[in-house]
């Protein structure tokens, strides 16, 4: 088959996975290697659908021997499929990669023959870019459920980030649309990864030379929408794995009606505005300072879709609000809506020299549309609305034609 | 105080510095400073031409990092590549309070000049980073990299070092063809230089070039998402003036 037949197969296969993000490892590369990696993170492109382009994102192969419902891959489907050899995914990433197309390579495969055998594939591939190539951009690798740790252990000495997706939030929802990854295939080298990063980082602290472990640390991808389980138990999960597995990122993906698997919700089409709830409350917990359960409670198991968590929040504690921007804490404004770290900032540098008002604000660039409602200046409170909860989330909320516009 | 006049400079950043070390050190106020290139004669105030002087320039630096702040220097370094006209005197404005107030002077932001040199600051910085990923490199048939761009600010000197770093071991050129200059970059000699390099300058191209353009456009096609098309969120992202320069073709998926 042609190469570019098989990248466009395969790209097609793996752009379902959302995770983008090229940030977080530095300190690869110099003067005589090929590529660096940026703290930062960098986009190359925008695709059609928006979205930012960093990564060669590609599958290995699409064979696969499991049958997981939710997934346009599966076994029992029947659609093109290919396999790239390890020459050939070095060979693309480092042509991509010296014309400045990307940031790095995203390599993720279907389990082709078995799990050992795929994740030696994708072990001989990083071995490739980085020993033959002399390649020190970006890697970030899937570890394949079921693979021999070794081998894992293997490319995680030459990978930035690792991932292992969990795909279902709950062991019940797995067992029955994932029958073939239990849940224990997912977990394990979840936490083998997280001990050695957390081993690795320790001991390079002692010896200055030790070679580096997924220096970006590790990620995972929940599916939402293709079984039962509510927004509060996805963010309580997802704070579980920050704070217990010490996971970088948690992704959330939409569920694509990709199968007529009986198994499966009928939806009219992606849950794309619940998705971007999960990743608005995400932010919240990882930059802001809240907790899960100060955002979902037993009551409430699920985000208003027509406004955002942090909004929800702040109506959901008024008598928190309003608060006085030239004597709150820095923690307070931040949760104050439409205010975020930037802003946020700016006023308590500013209001080192003068006590603020609303026309202050303004010339500071701090968008008041949002906070308005939730702030005083000086004293004054500057929306003409009553300060009512009904009254306020009618302001807050997505009017309806807006939202249907987001599907 | 005499009465003001307009201040003549070679056009560099090390240029403006020697006008402003030399304003410092005279105790005046100028009615404007302008880039040799852009004055136009005018009739009812003096202009005086001050020759680029590198000692000059760093002494003045030395000073503004020592009682102002380093970050002030980079500032107002970055506000200068920008496109934007008139840029000199509230660089001046912003120095004069600096030395009043030390590095404070950036808390002040009620003040125009010193809001506009940070914004104009961001402004480059921003476009600096969104060029470190737009850029695109061609391969020459002589195997070197070679990148076209327009960039709205003059920022091509922020650009080399990050390139340096990324492709320390290819040869490259990148090629600012609204201004007429580029960077070229040696692996051998680990350095880059400014050149001028006029702006219809193009190279041959190798023999895989094509074959891996036409491999990278089938994967911005194919990486899209169909029934989520967002043009518009696309453009935000990567406005249509970058689009010339790109090997992908934005809008070829659907
Ligand atoms: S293992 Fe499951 S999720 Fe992965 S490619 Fe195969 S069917 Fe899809």
């Amino acid at each position: 088959m042609e190469l570019e037949k098989k990248l466009e197969i395969l790209s097609d296969a793996a752009k379902y996975d959302v995770s983008c993000s090229s940030s977080g490892s530095s300190g690869r590369g110099d003067s005589n290697s090929l590529g660096n990696t940026k703290v930062s993170g960098i986009c190359h492109s925008w695709s059609d659908d928006g979205r930012c382009i960093s990564l060669l994102k590609i599958l290995f192969t699409n064979y696969c021997i499991y049958d997981c419902q939710y997934c346009v891959n599966r076994a029992s489907v029947d659609r093109s499929r290919a396999a790239f050899t390890p020459e050939e995914v070095a060979k693309l990433t480092v042509e991509f990669y010296r014309r400045n197309y990307i940031e790095g390579l995203f390599l993720s495969s279907a389990v082709s023959k078995n799990p050992d055998w795929t994740m030696e594939q994708l072990l001989k591939t990083v071995q490739l870019l980085r020993n033959r190539y002399n390649y020190q951009g970006y890697i970030h690798l899937k570890a394949i459920p079921g693979a021999d740790f070794k081998l894992i252990y293997q490319a995680g000495l030459l990978a930035d980030r690792m991932s292992v997706n969990i795909e279902l939030p709950s062991e019940s929802s797995l067992g029955k649309l994932a029958p073939q990854k239990k849940k224990a295939g997912i977990l394990i080298p979840m936490q083998g990864i997280g001990q050695e990063i957390e081993h690795n980082s320790i001991a390079r602290k002692k010896y200055k030379s030790k070679e580096k472990f997924v220096p970006a640390g590790q990620s995972t991808q929940l599916i939402v929408g293709a079984s039962p389980e509510s927004d509060r138990q996805i963010i309580s999960l997802s704070e579980g794995l920050y704070n217990n597995f010490k996971l970088k990122r948690v992704y959330y993906s939409a569920y694509l009606p990709v199968s007529n698997s009986s198994l499966l919700p009928v939806l009219p089409g992606p849950p794309l505005q619940r998705e971007h709830r999960l990743y608005q409350a995400d932010w919240l917990l990882r930059f802001y300072g809240f907790q899960a359960k100060e955002l979902l409670t037993p009551g409430r198991n699920n985000f208003d879709l027509r406004i955002d968590p942090k909004a929800d929040w702040a109506l959901n504690n008024l008598d928190k609000f309003p608060v006085e921007v030239n004597t709150a804490d820095y923690e307070m404004l931040l949760r104050v809506p439409g205010i975020g770290p930037r802003s946020a900032a700016k006023i308590v540098k500013a209001r080192r020299e003068k006590i603020l008002d609303h026309y202050n604000l303004k010339k500071l660039r701090v968008v008041l549309k949002r906070a308005n409602y939730f702030i005083t200046c000086a004293g004054k409170y500057g929306a003409a609305v009553p300060f009512e909860k009904e009254i306020l989330y009618q302001r807050l909320a997505v009017k309806e034609q807006q939202q249907l516009a987001l599907f | 105080m005499a009465a003001q006049k307009i201040y003549i400079y070679d056009g560099s950043f090390q240029g403006l510095l020697t006008v402003l070390y030399q304003l410092f050190s005279r105790k005046e106020i100028p009615f404007a400073i302008e880039k040799e290139s852009a004055y136009r004669k005018n009739l009812f105030y003096t202009a005086e031409y001050i020759s680029n002087n590198a000692q000059q320039a760093d002494f003045f630096s030395d000073k503004v990092k020592e009682f102002i702040s380093s970050q002030a220097l980079t500032d107002s370094f970055h506000a200068f590549l920008a496109d934007e006209t008139k840029v000199e005197l509230d660089i001046f404005k912003y120095f004069f309070m600096g030395f009043k107030l030390g590095k404070k002077v950036d808390n002040y932001l009620t003040k125009d000049y010193i809001r506009k040199v940070q914004e104009l600051a961001r402004r480059v910085r921003s476009e600096n980073h969104r060029l470190k990923g737009l850029v695109r490199f061609k391969e020459s048939i002589d195997g070197k990299y070679y990148a076209a761009l327009a960039p709205d600010n003059d920022l091509l000197i922020l650009l080399a070092p990050h390139f340096k770093n990324r492709f320390a071991v290819q040869d490259w050129v990148l090629h600012d063809k609204k201004r007429g200059k580029a960077v070229i970059y040696s692996a051998r000699e680990k350095d880059w230089l400014l050149i001028e390099l006029e702006a219809d300058f193009e190279p041959e191209l190798s023999q895989f070039e094509l074959e891996f353009q036409n491999l990278w456009q089938t994967f911005f096609i194919s990486v899209s998402i169909n029934n989520r098309v967002n043009p518009r969120a696309q453009r935000q992202f990567m406005p249509k003036k970058y689009w010339p320069y790109l090997i992908e073709n934005p809008g070829s998926s659907y």
